[in-house]
This record gives structure tokens, C-alpha cells and sequence, in this order.
């Protein structure tokens, strides 16, 4: 005869049974809910903690994914596969920066995963840290079309358009992808063939119309050639189509401030841009100016101040924040910022003197 | 702008940080890359070599503006402006940054001169069929007409000192002069000051203190009277700058000196 509390223990250990054949059968909140009463007799089972989050992360439940795992690795720290999902929650969650030290805990473990590799290359890419994203990339090659992509895009970001179409080139020779003819049509936007980067992301338009960041692309080039009217209304598209893109709330935002449009919706905009990215330090320096230009000196300075403490070398940024400072009789402060604008300049006219030398 | 014919570059060589070398003969530009070399004939030569000349080649059927530029003062060449000051990845990034049609058509429509496309007389005096009846156009629109070329502030925002926030806005006169209090305070006056109250467009920039009189023809008294250098307002009041290396440009921006 089994005793009582050894029946009540059976029974739950059926809960934790049950939830993972759930999970494996796509049964997501039938597991959620098997696990979850699981949990609550044996809250110290890692194994349950780490299957709920991979329950959550499937219902796209990303922030409670991320605490289950979190849970789960206090207990087992030393389990490489926890990091790698829990990487990847930060990663669907767009919080780069707490993916990355994840999949690097990860490949300490196991270096030669390709899937982390992959993960982290593009995490350093969306971190816009370049050089190390191309390096990433690099060094996955060769590979499908995804790590090619990978590094055109990074070193389109790192200002090597040439390098980028000779990657594409042959992607574009096997096939219409709309994500390769998006990559080209921003190669193509950086040499400045912008109506054939127009006809490349309209084709990937036709392939993928809700593909992120197209309409944004498109809008720039409407910009560009001075058809605000057109490239706002491909910025809203964006919006509509991804109402939780931080850069299409940028662009509409800073768009709108430029053109003499809705200036209140404009703010709007930035400050929305702003909550997800905080440290955004283009969408800081327009809606510093923004409130500038609206006589709003006391608030543009901390908007123009975080603008120059996330990128120190932002010069129009120190320009006008010594400008407001000014305005607001602060001059030491003032002429520390013109002082930073000097600096910069001078900066960027020696890095041009020390690019080449007389041959031997 | 006149053809290449080598002119400050036949002979010279420059190796690039990451080891493009490029050196240059009366008629193309030939490049080393990773040990392997490579020709290419230049069709052009923009830039009246006053200060700078810039090639421009013709690959594949479209324009190149290459990436080195010869710069007359210290006699070298260097980078274009405007060029990456990262170490080219490629034969392409060395070559020069492709134009597009419409932007080859402008780089023409201004470094040309007296054809078309190009500056001549219709450019600012108007279209007036078989030959231009306006003897001079109105003033106020002279700096919009050579702001067509040497460009203007962005019309949304006018920076009160431009060459602070962007130190190549020098390179633009009009830029720092609509922002000058002698510019902005005179527009109401009979006579308000514009490009052609200092420069004749006929004829090229003359020496500094050719410009005093018509500082003084404004600020005859006061300045006579406060000033304590004498000639040569310009020299104080709209200092010279050096935004790039080998480019110095009068800073068009009139003010009293910092």
C-alpha cells in the first residue's frame, strides 16, 4: 500500500510529466499550466523552471521566459543550454546587451556551437558594435544566406558599401529573397543608386510586404530626394505595420520635427522612441532641439545632455547643448561644450592626415 | 574643370594605411592591391588648382569621383573631402565613390564653367532666349542664385554660429552669410549687403583688403573709431579656418572676433 504523501508526490511528478509532453506536442497552455502546478509543490526543480520557460518563450512570453530561466540557473549554474535559451529570450526581448554576455557564457562552454555564433554575431550587430560584428560574421563564412546578410549589413554599418555588394552579388544570383534585396537595396542606397535601391526594395515589397525596417529604407530614399510627403507616409506605414519598432517611431518623430509638421506628435514620437531606447542619442538630440526650438531650454538640456553622454563625439549635439547653457547664463558649462566641439574637430582632421603615407 | 592631363599628380604616388598604393601618370591612375595591379583612365580634372583638383573617372559607363585629391598649397595629394577616412576594402572604395546621375549632373552643372551643363550666362541672369536682355539680376535674389552652387543653410534650422556645429559649413559661404547680423540687419536697407556687394561674379576673389571699403561704406565711423588693427576687417571679422587638411576658406560668418 503506498502511503499518502507518497501518492500526493507521484501525482505531482505526473504534473511535471504531463507538462513536458505538452510542450512536446504544442500543447503551450495546457504545459504552462501543468508546470505551473508542478512548481508550486517543488519550486526548487530546475528542470520544470527551465521547461516553463521554454513554454513561455514559445507563447512569445519573453519577460517570463526570462525569470523561469533565471530561477532555473540559480540552481544549476553550470548548465550551458540554460544560458544559450536564456540568451535568446534577452534576444527576442531586443535587450542586446543582457543576450550577449549569455551566448558568451554559452560558447566558453561549447565554442563551436554555430547557432550561438550566429546569435551573438547578430546580437553585435544590433549592439552596433561593427568591427566585431563583420569579425563574427567573418568567421561563420561560409554559411547560409543569413550570415552573409549578417556581415553586408555590418559592413554597410561600417561604411564599406563595396564590400557589402560583393557579398550580395551572388545572393541575388540564386534567388529573389526579400531580406537579400533589402540588404541590397541599402548597398545600393549607400553608393547613392537610390531609384535602384528603390526598385530592389520595391520587389521585396511585392515578396514580403510587412518585412521590418522595408518602409523605413524606402522612406529614406523619398527623403532624400525631397518628397517629404511620400517618406512620411512610408514611415507611418512602418509604424502601422510595427507599432513596437523604437527606430520607426524615431524616424516618424524626427521627421515630423524637421518638416515643420505636427511638432506635439513629434515629441510624441521621440519620447515613445525614447522610453524603449533610452540611450538613443540621435532621438535625445532631436527632441532636444525639438524643445529648444519651442523655447523649452530647461527640458532640451537634459535631452541634449544624454545625447552627448551616449556618444561623446556627437558634435552638433555639444554645439547646441553649449548653445541652450548659454541661453540659460550657464557659460562655463557653454564653453566646456564648445571646447568638446573643438576637440572633435580637431579630432576627425588628424584621423584624415594619419590614412596615408609616401610609398617606400 | 579641364581634362586630366596629370596636372599635379603625374608622378606622385601615396600609400594608404592597410596597403592600397596609388600612383598617378599623365593619364590614368594605376592601383596596387594586394600585389595585384590595376589601370584606370581618368577623364577629368574638377577644381580650378587655386587650392584643389579632383579627379573623376569614367568607369563603366558612370562618373567616379576618386578618392585622392591634389591639394596645391603643400603640393600633394589627399584624401577627397567628403571620402572615408577608413582604410578602402576594396577596388571599388579605392577607385572613388560612384555618382549617381542626378548628382554627376550637379558635380557638372557647377564645376563647369561657361557651357552646359555648367555656370554660364542664363545660369543666373535667366533664360532670355537668343541673348540675356537683363543687364544685372535683382539683388535679392543674387544669393540665392549662388547659393545654387555654393550652397545654402537648411531651411528648417539656421544654426546662429554654423561653423561651430559643423566646421565644413565653412566651405559654404552663403551658409555662415545669411546668419551674419550685417546680412540679416541690412535686408531692409537700399542697398543690402548680398554676395555681389563684395565679389564680382565675373571675375575671381580678390586680395582681403580690397573688401575694407565695403565694410566701411556701413560702419564708417564707428569702426574707424573703435577698431585697433586697422586694415583688413575680414581678416578678424570673418577668420580664415581650416576645416580640412590642405583647405583653408574665408568663414563667411561677420562677426566681432571671439
Amino acid at each position: 500500500m503506498f502511503t499518502l504523501p507518497l501518492l500526493l508526490l507521484l501525482a505531482q511528478l505526473d504534473l511535471y510529466e504531463q507538462g513536458t509532453a505538452y510542450l512536446r506536442a504544442g500543447r503551450l497552455p495546457e504545459a504552462e499550466a501543468a508546470l505551473r502546478r508542478h512548481l508550486e509543490a517543488h519550486p526548487g526543480h530546475w528542470e520544470a523552471l527551465a521547461n516553463l520557460g521554454a513554454v513561455l518563450s514559445r507563447r512569445e512570453d519573453y519577460a517570463g521566459a526570462i525569470v523561469q530561466y533565471r530561477k532555473a540557473l540559480a540552481l544549476a549554474a553550470n548548465l550551458a543550454p540554460l544560458r544559450l535559451n536564456l540568451g535568446l529570450a534577452y534576444f527576442k526581448q531586443r535587450e542586446w546587451g543582457k543576450a550577449l554576455p549569455e551566448f558568451d557564457l554559452f560558447l566558453a562552454a561549447q565554442p563551436g556551437h554555430r547557432q550561438a555564433l550566429q546569435l551573438r554575431a547578430l546580437t553585435l550587430l544590433e549592439l552596433e558594435r561593427y568591427p566585431e560584428a563583420a569579425e563574427a560574421f567573418s568567421a561563420l563564412r561560409p554559411a547560409d544566406a543569413t550570415v552573409d546578410i549578417g556581415l553586408a549589413t555590418a559592413y554597410l554599418r561600417l561604411g564599406r558599401p563595396a564590400a557589402a555588394q560583393s557579398i550580395l552579388a551572388p545572393l541575388l544570383e540564386r534567388g529573389d529573397s526579400p531580406e537579400v534585396l533589402l540588404t541590397v537595396g541599402q548597398a545600393l542606397m549607400a553608393e547613392d543608386r537610390l531609384e535602384e535601391a528603390l526598385e530592389a526594395f520595391g520587389k521585396a515589397r511585392r515578396l514580403s510586404p510587412a518585412l521590418p525596417t522595408l518602409r523605413l529604407h524606402m522612406g529614406a530614399i523619398h527623403w532624400r530626394n525631397k518628397r517629404v510627403a511620400e517618406a512620411i507616409a512610408e514611415w507611418r506605414g512602418e509604424l502601422a505595420q510595427h507599432p513596437e519598432s523604437a527606430e520607426a517611431k524615431f524616424t516618424l518623430g524626427s521627421a515630423l520635427a524637421q518638416s515643420g509638421g505636427d511638432r506635439m506628435e513629434a515629441e510624441r514620437l521621440l519620447r515613445a522612441s525614447l522610453k524603449q531606447k533610452p540611450r538613443h542619442a540621435k532621438a535625445n538630440y532631436q527632441l532636444g532641439k525639438l524643445l529648444w526650438q519651442a523655447k523649452r531650454n530647461g527640458e532640451a538640456v537634459s535631452c541634449l545632455e544624454a545625447a552627448v553622454n551616449a556618444d561623446p563625439e556627437y558634435r552638433e549635439a555639444h554645439f547646441l547643448l553649449g548653445s541652450v547653457y548659454r541661453a540659460l547664463g550657464r557659460n562655463p558649462l557653454a564653453e566646456r561644450e564648445f571646447a568638446a566641439v573643438k576637440r572633435i574637430s580637431a579630432k576627425q582632421l588628424s584621423a584624415q592626415q594619419d590614412l596615408f603615407s609616401e610609398p617606400q | 574643370m579641364k581634362p586630366y592631363d596629370g596636372e599635379g599628380f603625374a608622378g606622385k604616388a601615396l600609400r594608404e594605411r592597410g596597403g592600397t598604393v596609388y600612383r598617378f601618370d599623365r593619364e590614368q591612375l594605376r592601383l596596387e592591391r594586394g600585389g595585384e595591379f590595376r589601370a584606370f583612365p581618368i577623364a577629368w580634372l574638377f577644381g580650378a588648382g587655386h587650392f584643389a583638383r579632383t579627379p573623376v573617372l569614367s568607369v563603366d559607363g558612370r562618373w567616379v569621383e576618386h578618392r585622392l585629391s591634389w591639394y596645391a598649397a603643400p603640393n600633394r595629394l589627399s584624401l577627397t573631402p567628403g571620402h572615408s577616412p577608413q582604410p578602402s576594402s576594396s577596388w571599388e572604395e579605392s577607385v572613388g565613390v560612384v555618382q549617381s546621375e542626378k548628382n554627376a549632373a550637379r558635380c557638372f552643372g557647377c564645376h563647369m564653367t561657361a557651357n552646359r551643363p555648367g555656370v554660364h550666362c542664363e545660369s543666373c541672369h535667366g533664360a532670355q532666349g537668343e541673348h540675356p536682355v537683363a543687364k544685372t539680376i535683382r539683388r535679392d535674389r543674387s544669393v540665392a542664385a549662388c547659393a545654387g552652387c555654393h550652397r545654402s543653410p537648411l531651411r528648417e534650422y539656421a544654426s546662429p554660429a554654423p561653423e561651430m556645429e559643423d566646421p565644413l559649413s565653412v566651405r559654404f559661404a552663403p551658409v555662415g552669410l545669411t546668419v551674419s547680423r550685417c546680412y540679416v540687419g541690412s535686408r531692409r536697407a537700399k542697398q543690402p549687403l548680398d554676395c555681389v556687394t563684395c565679389h564680382d561674379p565675373h571675375a575671381d576673389a580678390g586680395p582681403r583688403a580690397s573688401y575694407d571699403a565695403q565694410c566701411l561704406s556701413c560702419h564708417v565711423r564707428r569702426a574707424r573709431a573703435a577698431c585697433p588693427r586697422g586694415p583688413e576687417c575680414a581678416s578678424c571679422h570673418m577668420p580664415k579656418s581650416t576645416p580640412l587638411p590642405y583647405l583653408t576658406f574665408t568663414d563667411h560668418r561677420i562677426r566681432k572676433p571671439d
